[in-house]
């Protein structure tokens, strides 16, 4: 069942929430387990977040081939969209896209990793937490990837 | 006796009457009473991770958890169920929580399943 979202869920609750619906074992709670973008997604929904669709690039496939949903999805507003790999284990959310008249395409990529004191965007982007990157080499061709979408419910 | 209800052009579900025969007052009558009604649903699901996109008929009791749907697709196309998902065709997580039946009036039909991102704990 979802709720209405009162501010950001902590991980107590995501894990809970995650055990509740099924989606986890018991022992769940409390356990240092992995949450990907499935998980993430299914959380949005519980939540009453924005909506989270989910997408499967294979191995070997590369973003390319998604760069047209990728730029529809930004255009129309759409949300961050969270990445997550299997030989690329390095959590990534993209907050843009650039795409050219050739085959060179640009991400802008948040690195989600950051904790710590605010910083300005400036310096934020001046050690490289957020920063266009030429999407052959920002993204592992031997990995696969999920991605979460995220919009805001037009039900909201 | 098998029965085929439409519920619209994409829909279905296939109801097994079981039926058992007992006296009827009238007399060269048998009276026929349903007993059970046992209920399935189909789902189609495809395997993302594989260029190929093979696929896999289940059918199970609508009654059914969908972490049975998971476990049997995950089995068919020999990948692990714990690093598995099933997500509609327009990228709609499935809660495993929910019977068959809720998951197939929801969503329909048609699925996916994917590898999910698994590196252990941190």
């Amino acid at each position: 069942m979802s709720r209405k979202a009162e501010g950001v869920p902590g991980l107590n609750a995501v894990q809970a929430a995650l055990e509740d619906m099924g989606d986890k074992p018991p022992g769940f709670r409390g356990s240092r387990s992995w949450i990907g973008c499935v998980e993430a997604s299914l959380c949005l929904a519980h939540f009453g977040g924005p909506q989270g669709r989910l997408c499967h690039v294979p191995r070997g496939a590369g973003l390319h081939g998604e760069l047209q949903r990728l730029y529809s999805h930004f255009e129309r507003g759409g949300g961050p969209v969270m990445v997550g790999g299997d030989a690329d284990a390095q959590a990534k959310a993209l907050l843009g896209v650039c795409v050219g008249p050739g085959t060179e395409a640009y991400v802008l990529i948040l690195d989600p990793h950051y904790w710590g004191a605010s910083k300005n965007p400036k310096e934020l982007q001046a050690a490289g937490w957020v920063g266009w990157q030429e999407v052959s080499t920002a993204f592992n061709p031997t990995s696969f990837y999920n991605l979460c979408f995220t919009s805001c419910n037009s039900k909201k | 006796m098998l029965i085929i209800l439409k519920i619209n052009n994409q829909r279905a579900r296939q109801f097994l009457i079981v039926q058992e025969v007992g006296k009827s007052a009238k007399p060269g009558w048998q009276a026929v009473q349903a007993r059970s009604i046992i209920s399935k649903v189909s789902f189609k699901i495809m395997l993302t991770s594989d260029p190929q996109l093979p696929y896999k008929v289940l059918s199970v009791l609508e009654s059914s958890f969908f972490t049975a749907v998971l476990k049997f697709a995950a089995e068919e196309f020999k990948v692990l169920p714990a690093t598995s998902a099933i997500i509609t065709n327009d990228g709609i997580g499935i809660s495993p929580a929910q019977t068959a039946g809720n998951i197939f009036l929801k969503h329909g039909s048609e699925m996916r399943i994917i590898l999910r991102v698994h590196v252990g704990s941190c």
